[in-house]
């Protein structure tokens, strides 16, 4: 009977072997992070990782799948990978991989962030490519100025949304109400257009707390439309007349009901596509958003004439940059001009009805189906939009959005007296 | 002969090596970068770093926000320590009797926390809600109130609603936890209790409680621990820290100096204070779960 042999391994022969095994593994690691650390040559083909959330949204995701199969068709080889969270998380994820220098190669930048990217020098210019493909950024939608700093581009607009006044008719012709020509008018409409009992509200204002952009996104078409604003220029404005008046009126909603209490932007939005909130100045996004989710009523949705008192409105940014880091920023400013080409720019505007940042790109057909898409047109290159965030005073803007916000929320969950409420928020707004 | 002494000391060495370097890189070196990123100016990187020493400190601690979220933290961590403790005592003392139904409802107390957080915040959200929630409904329903209540708008109710929230998703662990500490209880002492005249609060008072203190002891410093540093998920589906301010515990505050307002440097040293407080716990903790039986 013959016995096998049961393999052996001395423990010294062991121990080294476990340490050659730990060594090739390091040693495979710091070649792995050696190589990420050096940019790849810029005709090399590669995977361009872009860094966008709206491709979580319908439209949105159409669009951008075929800007990613135009890209692969241009440059054989290269390929664009979405790799983004969801938009909550985006922001945060995006913050932290700048500051740890190693971000993706495409960043969507909204206006909160702008200036503090560009601030921390993480972002490169534009400009050798726009300059390459013959784009002037100065010929851009009016919100390109944002992204400007001694002349150079170091994002572009990925999409901009000027607000407009748009109505529910069914629930305005049930109420008996007429589209609204003044305030005075559009108040009586609100009255009557609100039935809290029912979940119904004249106008729809997120007002959750702890989210001072989110608040400041849909309080500045009030603000705007009293003819008031925060800042003029660098110099705070909180107690302005106008800026109380608006204040007043949104608090005046909120004690009567008329608009809902503490739901943040995306739930007013639901509402006003399950027709519960009969009146929004919102971006575009809202009617084809209703379009699409409740055609009963998307059909209803109309957009009018802002009814407050002055014609200034606001506009929400969304920008596209490359990171100073980025991996591959060659292929990575090439996507972005495939972006600004008139077959993209177009496809944008009928897939998402959101404005792209060359002018003249919005189709004859979709004005003609959608007409009053002429006035959003009209105000985003026309230059009487302005962004919600004070971008005139840099990153400092954050801290101002965050002391306002807190006010306006003093004056609806406290009923604090809104000019004792704007005198602190000048205080603040002036220790900045 | 010294070669095989050589060999037994480098063992230990090369089994613990992997635990160790996977302890330092995921867990020791982020904290020490985030201690060091807490003594450099806003922006700073490893290649880039400006040092500031004591100044995002300074900052903080001359800042009423600071101290105002120190308070709210520490009344929500009592508040819900104390009442998922309550709440999983009660528990305990129900489960821990025979009746039919007792292993499903056994199940039941445990499905709070198998929950995810996000989930849970969200409905309970919506529950608590002003316009749409169910608890305004019922509450109208039944006449106990005419109008709505704010459970989220109202700056006094707010921060006692997600304390609600947070001891509902926490108190199975402590209902587990007791009801194990009520099955080592002997059952000779409740016996002896009883032939001495005790009733049933005498029994609970006397018996139970003294013989539920080393569970509770340890089960209070890891609620507290865990409620404390990292009371974070409710609190933001639910509030956002608001209404202005007043859910606002120290966790939150780090998150919205961090991401909110880009003062990465700023959060960095809050991140610092809560991770120094909750060490003390955990250090007391440790303390005791290393103290001799007596």
């Amino acid at each position: 009977m013959s016995v096998r042999a049961v393999p052996t391994i001395s423990r010294r022969r062991f121990l080294a072997l476990t340490a050659s095994a730990a060594g090739a593994g390091i040693a495979v690691a710091a070649a792995g992070s050696a190589s990420r650390g050096v940019p790849a040559a810029s005709a090399q083909a590669a995977t361009v990782a872009v860094d966008e959330p709206s491709v979580l949204q319908p439209g949105y995701k159409e669009q951008l799948d075929g800007l990613d199969q135009a890209f692969a068709l241009k440059y054989p080889g290269s390929r664009i990978e979405q790799v983004s969270p969801p938009f909550p998380q985006y922001h945060q994820q995006v913050l932290t991989l700048l500051q740890a220098g190693s971000p993706p190669d495409v960043i969507r930048i909204d206006d909160p962030q702008l200036s503090y990217y560009i601030e921390q020098d993480w972002l490169e210019p534009l400009d050798p490519w726009l300059k390459g493909a013959g784009l002037d950024p100065n010929t851009f939608i009016n919100a390109q100025k944002d992204a400007m700093r001694g002349g150079r581009a170091f994002a572009v607009p990925r999409e901009s949304n000027p607000r407009v006044f748009f109505y529910n008719r069914a629930l305005y012709q049930k109420a008996g109400v007429g589209v609204p020509a003044d305030l005075a008018a559009y108040r009586e409409a609100l009255r009557k257009t609100s039935d809290p009992r029912s979940g119904q509200f004249g106008m729809g204002i997120a007002t959750k707390s702890g989210d001072p952009t989110g608040l400041m996104i849909q309080l500045m078409p009030v603000v705007l439309g009293f003819g008031g604003a925060f800042y003029d220029g660098t110099r705070p404005t909180a107690t302005d007349p106008k800026v109380i008046a608006a204040l007043r009126f949104v608090k005046d909603l909120w004690d009567n009901n008329e608009i809902p209490r503490g739901l943040d932007a995306v739930t007013i939005n639901n509402l006003v596509t399950q027709g519960k909130v009969a009146s929004i100045i919102s971006g575009s996004f809202v009617y084809f958003q209703a379009q699409k989710a409740n055609p009963a009523v998307g059909a209803q949705l109309w957009a009018g004439k802002n009814p407050l008192p002055s014609p200034a409105t606001m506009r929400a940014t969304a920008w596209w940059g490359v990171p100073k880091a980025a991996k591959h920023k060659d292929l990575a400013a090439k996507y972005m001009l495939l972006l600004l080409t008139p077959v993209q720019q177009k496809r944008q505007v009928e897939l998402t009805g959101t404005l792209p940042a060359r002018p003249g790109m919005v189709p004859a057909d979709f004005i003609a189906k959608n007409p009053w898409f002429r006035a959003v047109v009209d105000i985003g290159y026309g230059g009487k939009a302005v962004s919600y965030f004070p971008q005139q005073i840099g990153n400092k803007g954050n801290d101002a959005l965050a002391a306002i916000g807190n006010g306006v929320l003093s004056i609806l969950y406290q009923g604090a007296a809104p000019e004792r409420a704007m005198q602190d928020v000048q205080t603040k707004l002036e220790r900045l | 002969m010294l070669r095989g002494v050589r060999s037994d000391r480098a063992a230990p060495a090369v089994f613990l090596g992997p635990a160790v370097c996977t302890v330092l890189l995921v867990f020791l070196l982020p904290i020490a970068l985030g201690v060091w990123t807490s003594f450099q100016a806003d922006g700073s990187t490893l290649d880039r770093a400006r040092w500031v020493g004591l100044a995002n400190y300074a900052v903080l601690f001359g800042d009423p926000a600071f101290a105002h979220s120190v308070l709210v933290s520490v009344v929500f961590t009592a508040a819900s320590v104390a009442g998922a403790y309550a709440a999983g005592l009660i528990a305990a003392l129900i489960l821990n009797r025979p009746f039919p139904g007792q292993p499903v409802l056994s199940g039941i107390v445990i499905l709070p926390w198998a929950m995810p957080y996000v989930a849970a915040a969200m409905i309970w959200s919506w529950l608590f809600d002003y316009q749409y929630g169910l608890f305004n409904y019922l509450l109208n329903v039944m006449s106990v109130v005419h109008g709505k209540v704010g459970f989220l708008t109202d700056p006094h109710l707010a921060l006692w609603a997600v304390v609600t929230v947070q001891i509902w998703k926490i108190f199975p662990l402590a209902a587990v936890l007791l009801l194990a500490g009520l099955k080592t209880i002997p059952a000779e002492h409740v016996d002896a209790a009883r032939v001495d005249g005790a009733g049933g609060w005498g029994v609970f008072r006397h018996v139970t409680l003294p013989g539920l203190r080393p569970v509770t002891v340890v089960l209070v410093l890891l609620l507290t621990i865990w409620v404390f540093g990292r009371s974070f998920t409710v609190i933001y589906v639910m509030t956002g820290g608001g209404p202005v301010d007043v859910t606002l515990n120290l966790v939150l505050m780090t998150f919205q100096q961090g991401f909110q307002l880009f003062h990465l440097s700023r959060a960095a040293a809050l991140g610092t204070v809560v991770m120094c407080i909750s060490a003390a716990f955990a250090l007391v903790y440790l303390r005791f779960i290393e103290a001799p039986a007596v």
